[in-house]
């Protein structure tokens, strides 16, 4: 083997591992994304029948749980966009990584090339469902954010109400007692809504920064076009 | 971004399936284009040289030219190049 064909082997390999870490990282983001989809979901509806019970209790009209309604609505709607876009994104990916994943080391360079086209195709085709995604990520992110916030200001309120500091009730009278069982839970709920906030926001980044990374190679593979038309009008 | 291909890398799909002879139909199925626009490209790579067209019986089969090569190897080295340039995805 000549050294030149040594080197070659040797690039078409580092791609080859780029390429598949890649592929395995967009995979993964398509899958937890497609996991908190059905979370924001069955959150947002959770949050509806939690509301709901609340005000059929109370028996009178209240603002809060209405205003936690219409949250509740938006995360539902959010969540279920959410996982039609993640799962459109998937299935391209899924298809790719198994041809991939069926080829044998080491990956042959056209055979890589053929993958890096598949890619670049599936951005162009999925590119507007993917900066969707940024979007329905960041508002899924700013509403689980902001129920979280209500379900610290719940837990803040019913200490509030009390007489006392929260501690107080809950050394006295356990957490089964009114105020420590509103307590725990707002606060239980506070964290959930408040983690899948912050991941949500960081899917966003995520998918942003996928995205530029394809935006800038569509943008180099477009200046490839002039050496390629040249070359096949030479031929 | 309304085309997913662009012209020159379904040129290159087709030079590269071609390297041993294949049909019409095959063609079109694996580069996944239709029967109009497959003959198009395939009669535009045969009128430059890249493909010629072998008579087997009563079928047709196509073939990429040494001459497809040089396109095949550009084309390669240069999306690989694009690829490699732009720091990946990575969680």
């Amino acid at each position: 083997m000549s050294p030149a064909t040594a080197e070659n082997l040797q690039n078409v390999n580092i791609t080859s591992q780029n390429f598949a870490s890649e592929l395995q990282s967009f995979f993964a983001l398509c899958l937890m994304n497609l996991v908190f989809g059905s979370l924001a979901m069955a959150f947002g509806m959770q949050f509806i029948v939690t509301a709901v019970l609340v005000m059929a209790e109370a028996g009178t009209f209240q603002w809060f749980p209405v205003f936690q309604v219409l949250l509740g609505w938006a995360a539902a709607v959010v969540g279920f966009r959410w996982i039609l876009s993640s799962a459109k994104i998937l299935k391209g990916v899924t298809k790719i990584r198994r041809e991939y994943r069926a080829m044998e080391e080491p990956v042959p360079a056209e055979a890589l090339t053929r993958l890096i086209v598949r890619m670049m195709a599936h951005y162009r085709e999925n590119w507007k469902a993917i900066w969707r995604m940024n979007l329905i990520s960041t508002l899924g992110g700013c509403i689980f954010f902001i129920l979280g916030v209500l379900n610290l200001f719940e837990g803040i309120s019913a200490v509030l109400a009390g007489s006392g500091p929260a501690y107080v009730f809950i050394v006295q009278e356990g957490l089964t007692s009114g105020i420590g069982r509103t307590l725990l839970i707002s606060f239980f709920a506070a964290a959930i809504n408040l983690t899948i906030g912050v991941v949500s926001l960081r899917f966003s980044s995520w998918f942003r920064r996928y995205a530029r990374a394809w935006d800038r190679r569509l943008i180099e593979a477009s200046h490839t076009e002039e050496a390629l038309k040249h070359a096949m009008e030479q031929g | 971004m309304a085309e997913r291909r662009t012209p020159y890398e379904i040129y290159w799909e087709i030079l590269i399936f071609c390297r041993t002879p294949r049909a019409f139909t095959s063609i079109i199925n694996r580069c996944d284009l239709n029967s109009k626009t497959g003959q198009e490209y395939l009669d535009f790579l045969t009128g430059k040289g890249y493909l010629t067209a072998v008579k087997e019986g009563e079928r047709t089969g196509y073939t990429s030219t040494p001459r497809a090569n040089e396109y095949i190897e550009l084309f390669t080295r240069l999306y690989q190049s694009v690829f490699d340039k732009i720091p990946g995805f990575k969680l």
